[in-house]
């Protein structure tokens, strides 16, 4: 895989009240203040202005909601994985970083179809051709990538980390 | 978007640089005050949970810096609007079409980034993101209505030229 690859359309998989409760409610700030000692990139992200007590997006790990994930269908039965939501309401930005270089897969599922002003951004290139349920293994270890919503509509996407060890 | 040409050696370096240390016109934040604009896009935003009392971008023009902007090669007519736009790292402009009050119907409408491309300088246009543009680059709109917005997720200001000409 080079940066991102799609894997397949998972829709029937994905529960539509999965993204109206997140739509509904808070769940963890996003705050930069949280990456220090995690991104390398953390005091550059500081020095070029990034505040680090805005909250440029919101996540919701399994504690901030009230359903449980079953295991994905690409997936195997029993894998070890992790999971997490993030929402970016209209002028939320999530700022370009690449994640550690663990024996993992990532997975990118967009809950909504692309609409323009939903950037999501991996190794320049813009991914803008999904739908919802769209699954997409990426390679966040070894390329930047970022995202942004300058539309009108809210944009939640689900994050699955599988672990291969 | 049409890449018209490089026009570098008509565009100062030190234009990015005074605008750096400038703020210029916090956008939306003082609009309304400052040149008392009311639009449907603001409503649109409002509608959409923007809040237009935060710095959304910075709005810089000839009443802020200290050079001018004249006899550029690519422009045909006897004259042209411009403003400058500084989105800091954090910073974004909603997906819009430009809206501006003049009386003339038709304009063409200039894109010029006062800087190289910068992975996270964020540029979408009809849908499309633009990138791997140089400093000093010209870029025209297909039509000065096209819907375009951008966002900085990079550890860098953007600043880009933005010009208007009456045609």
């Amino acid at each position: 895989m080079d940066n991102i690859k799609k894997i397949g359309n998972f829709k029937d998989w994905v529960d539509p009240a999965w993204r109206e409760e997140i739509i509904s409610k808070e769940g963890r700030p996003g705050i930069m203040a949280e990456w220090k000692g995690r991104h390398d990139v953390y005091n550059k992200m500081i020095a070029g202005g990034w505040d680090p007590s805005v909250v440029y997006w919101w996540h919701y790990q399994p504690q901030h909601v009230s359903f449980t994930l079953p295991t994905p269908p690409w997936l195997k039965e029993g894998c070890k994985i992790k999971w997490w939501f993030v929402k970016l309401i209209p002028g939320q930005v999530n700022p370009l970083h690449t994640d550690s270089k663990e024996k993992i897969k990532l997975y990118w599922l967009p809950l909504q179809d692309y609409e323009f002003g939903h950037v999501f951004l991996i190794d320049n290139q813009l991914i803008n051709d999904y739908v919802l349920g769209d699954v997409f293994e990426f390679n966040g270890g070894n390329f930047p990538h970022g995202s942004s919503n300058i539309s009108t509509s809210v944009r939640v996407t689900l994050v699955i980390k599988e672990y291969l060890e | 978007m049409e890449f018209i040409g490089n026009y570098k050696d008509y565009i100062s370096k030190d234009w990015y640089d005074e605008c750096l240390t400038v703020s210029g016109v916090s956008m939306p934040k003082e609009i309304d005050s400052k040149e008392n604009v009311s639009s449907k896009m603001h409503q649109k935003l409002k509608d959409a949970n923007y809040n237009l009392n935060n710095t959304f971008w910075w709005k810089i023009t000839s009443n802020d810096v200290s050079f001018n902007i004249a006899n550029l090669p690519w422009i045909t007519g006897y004259t042209f609007n411009w403003w400058i736009s500084k989105t800091m790292p954090g910073n974004f402009i909603p997906m819009h079409s430009d809206s501006i009050d003049v009386k003339e119907k038709n304009y063409k409408r200039y894109w010029i980034p006062l800087q190289d491309y910068i992975d996270g300088h964020v540029f979408i246009i009809n849908g499309k993101m633009v990138t791997d543009y140089k400093f000093g680059d010209v870029f025209l709109f297909n039509n000065h209505k096209d819907i375009h917005g951008s966002a900085n997720i990079s550890y860098e200001p953007r600043i880009t030229l933005q010009i208007w000409e009456p045609c």
